[in-house]
């Protein structure tokens, strides 16, 4: 009676718009009040659980650093230089955003962070360069897709929380997968450009390349900083988003001189007001997990797919559990999908033997792709904006070109798992 | 009149100062703790175990905090798909009805969580020994700001369905 009522009101509040996390809390206390658990746990829960997980105060520091690149222009100097190296190639900005993508990624662990901030740059600059606004606004959702593979990555903290993985591991292990998502991509944007003859940049001498390299030398440094210091043992990931905070804040002060106090004052408003709904979603999805656990769903779940015979192929799993996690996230927000269905996919993954570093990768990536994809899928509406085309068309050219090619690296992902699992092992990886 | 309005903007101003600045103060606070803790352990050989509860503790108040803030500018994310195909007055009734329910289990749940914090002044942290009533006080002060915030939102929606003219929203916090 209480789960059943718990589902309708949160399933009916979700449904309805209200917010999420508000949908989720409200399902708890139908839950609490019904099942007759004390109200005072949702304070024992969302509060004092919550601050027993570590690992999430990257959350807050991640975002203040992308909040702290956009806002300081250190984005558009990497760009500028991106983009000057790349002059003279057919469809040269299309790669520009695919590479600049991967440097942010090393920075900025938020796909949404990409989009909005160094997203509106790279389309701003193809479309005054004469592309058309549905491939500028395609390339820019599919590169984006690869900030939180790359490390550090959102997502990959909060499933870390959620499963006990260890997030440096899980980070080294994005670095491969993201970068042939990105290969796959330049691929598709080499056949475009030849196919609709986009225009070849502008070349730039060696001399003004190596000004434009110097200049923002200090910025592309950030992510080398970040993958030395959490493999060369000098600070935990958590840490190296305070660290990459410290060091942004830092160049932006002294090399860019970008920075007044005015400006460091609205970057840390922006900041608490992201964390205060990115975060509280997490704080929410807590009551869900504790609702679950309390019902045994996740070990009901297990037992059924035992009985059943599903979990003799892991082929088989691991193409449901896509499947699943992509029709998911063609609907439900990303963080949603992660903190309500993995505690209930975690025993059964265990019990196939499949490694949690390597369902982390496979889960992220697809919870990207999701992103990308109508009816919910965020980057398609916010670029559509920015480049003023309608959300029709922008889906449309991700649907024909650009998702079919994240399909192929997702599936190439899930099938070989030595393209995740190499680097990990190098550093002393067990799985 | 007078009074309701030095009323009003003294209250502005409390939420204010609360969502804005010791949220803010909490986010440098949490920012400075892991900084420093990465020279202590790696500079000096020394963790600290305060900045450590320092960062733990002032991560639950920027989120208790920044929850409502986002609440008041309607940042919450939702899911549009149903509710885009209704009409205004229809979206209207669906926020009125969940914002009533929201905001009554609010105030039902702030009065067992008060207890709680009362009898949670026994217990001190590990490191800093600071009662727990003060390092969970962020939470009846969330419900507390988001009572305040959702009883906005009910009266905004009532005079939009009232009379039909849709009320301002408020500056970007950043503005």
């Amino acid at each position: 009676m209480g789960l059943a009522l718990f589902f309708i009101v949160f399933l009916g509040a979700f449904a309805l718009g209200f917010p999420i996390a508000f949908a989720m809390v409200m399902g708890g206390f139908t839950y609490f009040i019904t099942a007759g658990v004390g109200l005072g746990s949702f304070m024992d829960v969302m509060a004092i659980e919550l601050s027993g997980k570590d690992v999430l105060m990257a959350v807050p520091m991640f975002i203040f650093a992308a909040n702290l690149m956009n806002d300081t222009d250190v984005t558009d100097i990497i760009f500028g230089f991106v983009k000057q190296s790349m002059g003279g190639v057919r469809g040269g900005l299309a790669y520009t955003n695919i590479a600049t993508s991967i440097i942010f990624a090393g920075m900025s662990g938020s796909e949404i962070a990409d989009v909005s901030g160094i997203g509106a740059i790279e389309i701003k600059a193809m479309m005054d360069d004469g592309y058309d606004g549905e491939f500028a606004s395609a390339v820019t959702c599919a590169s984006a897709t690869i900030s939180p593979i790359i490390p550090p990555s959102i997502p990959m903290v909060i499933y870390a929380m959620l499963t006990g993985a260890s997030l440096g591991y899980l980070f080294l292990a994005g670095i491969i997968p993201g970068l042939l998502i990105a290969l796959l991509e330049a691929g598709m944007v080499y056949y475009l450009s030849k196919k609709r003859g986009y225009p070849k940049g502008k070349k730039y001498p060696f001399k003004v390349l190596l000004k434009s390299f110097r200049r923002s030398f200090a910025a592309l440094l950030a992510p080398i900083m970040l993958l030395v210091g959490i493999y060369g043992g000098i600070f935990t990931p958590t840490e190296a988003a305070a660290v990459l905070v410290g060091y942004v804040l830092l160049i932006s002060i002294i090399v860019y001189k970008k920075m007044s106090f005015k400006k460091f004052k609205k970057i840390i408003m922006k900041t608490v007001y992201s964390v205060g709904f990115i975060s509280f979603m997490i704080a929410a999805a807590l009551i869900v997990k504790y609702v679950l656990a309390r019902e045994e769903i996740p070990l009901l779940i297990t037992n059924f797919f035992i009985d059943s015979g599903m979990l003799d192929s892991r082929f088989l799993l691991l193409l449901s559990t896509n499947i699943m996690f992509f029709l998911l996230g063609m609907f439900f927000d990303v963080s949603v999908i992660q903190l309500v269905v993995i505690p209930i996919m975690l025993p059964l993954v265990e019990a196939v033997g499949i490694d949690l570093v390597h369902f982390g990768v496979i889960t992220t990536v697809n919870l990207m792709l999701a992103l990308d994809t109508p009816p919910y899928g965020q980057t398609g509406y916010i670029t559509s904006a920015l480049s003023k085309t309608p959300v029709s068309k922008v889906f449309g050219e991700m649907l024909r070109y650009f998702i079919p090619i994240e399909i192929l690296g997702l599936i190439l992902i899930t099938y070989f798992p030595d393209i995740v699992l190499w680097l990990p092992r190098i550093f002393g990886y067990a799985g | 009149m007078a009074f309701l309005r030095a009323l009003k903007k003294t209250g502005r101003f409390i939420i204010d100062f609360i969502e804005y600045r010791v949220a803010s103060v909490f986010l440098l606070l949490l920012f400075t703790a892991l900084f420093v803790q990465v020279v202590m352990r790696y500079v000096f050989n020394n963790p600290s175990p305060e900045l450590f509860e320092i960062s733990r503790y002032s991560f639950i108040w920027i989120i208790f905090l920044g929850a409502p803030l986002a609440r008041r500018f309607g940042a919450h994310m939702k899911f549009n798909v149903i509710y885009d195909m209704v009409s205004r007055k229809l979206q209207i009734v669906f926020d009125l009805i969940f914002n009533a329910f929201f905001t009554v289990m609010l105030f039902v749940t702030f009065f067992p969580i008060w207890d709680d914090i009362v009898f949670y002044r026994m217990i001190r942290s590990n490191v800093l020994k600071i009662p727990w009533s003060y390092l969970l006080f962020c939470f009846p002060l969330f419900l507390i700001l988001m009572i305040i915030h959702n009883l906005i939102w009910i009266y905004k929606d009532t005079r939009e369905l009232i009379t039909v003219k849709k009320s301002a929203n408020e500056e970007e916090p950043w503005d």
